[in-house]
């Protein structure tokens, strides 16, 4: 990093003043003592926080970090003053490794062995300033959708669809990872969908769709059948008409596990009605084991086919116009560690290699 | 294949590691014995670790690093990897035995997590994974034979010939370094994919960064004249006191989303 250049006794006091203290900021002293504090305040700061609470990270990753800082540590302050020291520490290592960076530029003895190191600090510099842009004016919505609908993504003024979405389970059962089909319509128009599951997000630019955290199935009706009618899809609130007047209307649905005095879901609440809104006679079918799957609702044999489910997930849209900078500065700082690797072990050109302090 | 395999071959890799510990001890006493014999035992026990490696691997499906049985034998894979180059390169003969005890301990705390080959989590099923883990515990390893080195260099107890444990304490820290770089990007680059953030404040991540910037500031001072010796020794150390809080103690005390049992 910084290295003492010798200014001179015939210099004027001003000006070894000066060089002084551009020494002192890039000096390497100045970025270790300040990486120590940082990781003195981090550490203990995240301890006490996890036994505070050990939540608290999880609430703190649900927001951009600049909405956390402004909206929430203030209302846990003074114990988040930990949080607020981390951001100025953060703040003064950066300068602190942009000057170094900067110093090397102004270096006469600068030599290729340094890129690597000087490509480190300018990714890292990318990294962060990408970080900030993204706390600064990023947005993160959770969007919950069933299949087949589409919602406003709060924020940033885009719309999401579910096209379609299947919960796939373990061998045993559990389940592990959804699939599902999405479409994102940016504020400027550009649509862009696909396929997303676990490590598998729809990325549109600074736009990334992740899968649910949550979901889930839900039954919104089921196919059954009558002698009149015949098998017949129906959904919650919908009718069909079983001649002489009448109509079977399916009222309620109740879900898998759902228990209602001896009813159990999954199921059909089903009600036989006259023209004028009247109630001729109900009845409940149902999928559950022990229950009826066929009853007779106003003399009419009603049997359940099957029901129908409707997958429905909660899914996390994230913009951050930072991203692309990151990942641009995330491989500026690895190519730079390759070179600095390479140079150290000497596979470089021998003008490029490192010094041997030994 | 059984539990029962997984702990023979791990009794055996930890019975060639006592070996190899209790030969460097008979070698202080008898110096007639060739300079070598403590690192044959130590690459047979290197060996049936990585047979085992490669067995689970097959069983799984993919690279066998989670829980703590697994990373144990990940982390002891790569002490005693690092320490038998150590000792090929430089001849570091009185690395071996603290390797050695190094190694005998991780296996020791490794049967306490469960040996069944789990099959791997989707969010998990990632190469970024593969990198990640792979690059963090030739880091940790790295890491922590630069603590054995710097315990020597305190103790006044030269290692190698020359300049040679001084070289081997620098090779450690920067390379670990490096390597631990990696982890860092392909760790945020997977969370970018798999969770919607490349910086997640977990415990786990924030300690991961910790360690991050803790060898960053090593690694700045680490050939300045003023912190040479002692202070590079005692840091070293701490380091590596940090690797094993942020390894073993966040995944043992703490709710994390890196559990180990």
């Amino acid at each position: 990093m910084a290295e003492n250049r010798p200014t001179g006794n015939t210099e004027k006091w001003p000006v070894r003043a000066a060089a002084r203290v551009w020494n002192t900021l890039t000096s390497p002293v100045t970025f270790v003592v300040l990486c120590f504090l940082w990781c003195l305040d981090l550490g203990l700061g995240s301890i006490a926080a996890y036994y505070y609470d050990p939540k608290f990270w999880m609430k703190m990753d649900s927001y951009p970090f600049n909405v956390w800082l402004t909206e929430i540590a203030p209302q846990t302050y003074p114990r988040s003053l930990w949080i607020y020291i981390l951001v100025a520490l953060t703040f003064l290592m950066v300068v602190s490794l942009l000057l170094c960076t900067v110093n090397w530029f102004f270096r006469k003895r600068r030599r290729l062995k340094g890129i690597g190191e000087v490509l480190v600090h300018l990714g890292f510099l990318m990294i962060f300033t990408g970080f900030v842009l993204g706390s600064a004016f990023g947005h993160r919505t959770v969007v919950e959708l069933t299949e087949g609908t589409s919602s406003i993504v709060q924020g940033f003024g885009g719309k999401l669809s579910l096209d379609k979405m299947k919960i796939v389970r373990s061998p045993g059962g559990e389940p592990v990872d959804t699939i599902s089909d999405v479409t994102i319509t940016l504020p400027n128009g550009r649509i862009a969908n696909g396929r997303i599951r676990l490590n598998h997000p729809l990325m549109s630019g600074s736009v990334v769709v992740y899968p649910p955290d949550d979901y889930g199935y839900f039954i919104d009706g089921g196919i059954v059948g009558t002698p009149r009618t015949g098998a017949v899809k129906l959904t919650q609130g919908q009718a069909v008409d079983v001649g002489e007047g009448r109509r079977l209307v399916l009222e309620g649905v109740m879900q898998p596990g759902q228990v209602r005095g001896k009813l159990r879901g999954p199921g059909l609440y089903l009600v036989m009605r006259n023209e004028d809104g009247s109630t001729v006679d109900s009845g409940y079918v149902s999928l559950a084991p022990g229950m009826q799957g066929r009853a007779m609702i106003g003399g009419l044999d009603v049997v359940l086919g099957q029901i129908r489910e409707r997958a429905i997930g909660r899914y996390k849209v994230h913009y951050d116009p930072g991203v692309r900078l990151v990942i641009f500065g995330a491989v500026i700082l690895a190519l730079g560690t390759l070179w600095a690797l390479a140079g150290y072990l000497g596979i470089l050109p021998a003008a490029a290699r490192a010094v041997d302090p030994f | 294949m059984t539990s029962g395999l997984w702990d023979i071959l791990n009794l055996a890799a930890m019975g060639f590691y006592l070996l190899s510990l209790f030969v460097s001890m008979m070698a202080i006493g008898w110096p007639n014995m060739h300079r070598s014999a403590p690192a044959w035992p130590a690459a047979a026990g290197l060996a049936v670790q990585i047979v085992q490696l490669f067995l689970r691997w097959r069983a799984g499906g993919h690279l066998p690093v989670t829980g703590l049985f697994e990373t144990q034998h990940f982390f002891t894979i790569w002490v005693v990897a690092l320490t038998l180059y150590f000792y090929a390169r430089y001849g570091a003969a009185r690395l071996v035995p603290a390797s050695m005890s190094l190694a005998v301990a991780s296996l020791v705390l490794a049967v306490r997590g469960p040996s069944a080959v789990v099959p791997l989590s989707p969010a998990i099923d990632t190469p970024l994974f593969m990198i990640h883990i792979a690059t963090s515990f030739a880091a940790y390893g790295l890491f922590a034979v630069a603590a054995i080195l710097a315990v020597f260099r305190l103790a006044g107890i030269q290692v190698s010939a020359g300049q040679g444990t001084r070289r081997m304490l620098d090779e450690s820290l920067y390379i670990g370094y490096i390597l631990f770089s990696w982890t860092m990007i392909a760790g945020s680059l997977w969370a970018y994919l798999a969770w919607g953030s490349y910086w997640t404040w977990r415990i786990k991540g924030i300690w991961s960064w910790i360690l991050w910037f803790y060898y960053s500031g090593v690694l700045h001072v680490r050939n300045r004249h003023a912190w040479q010796d002692t202070p590079l020794n005692l840091l070293a150390i701490a380091g590596f006191v940090l690797v094993l809080f942020t390894y073993l103690g966040l995944g043992l005390l703490f709710s994390t989303s890196h559990p180990l049992l």
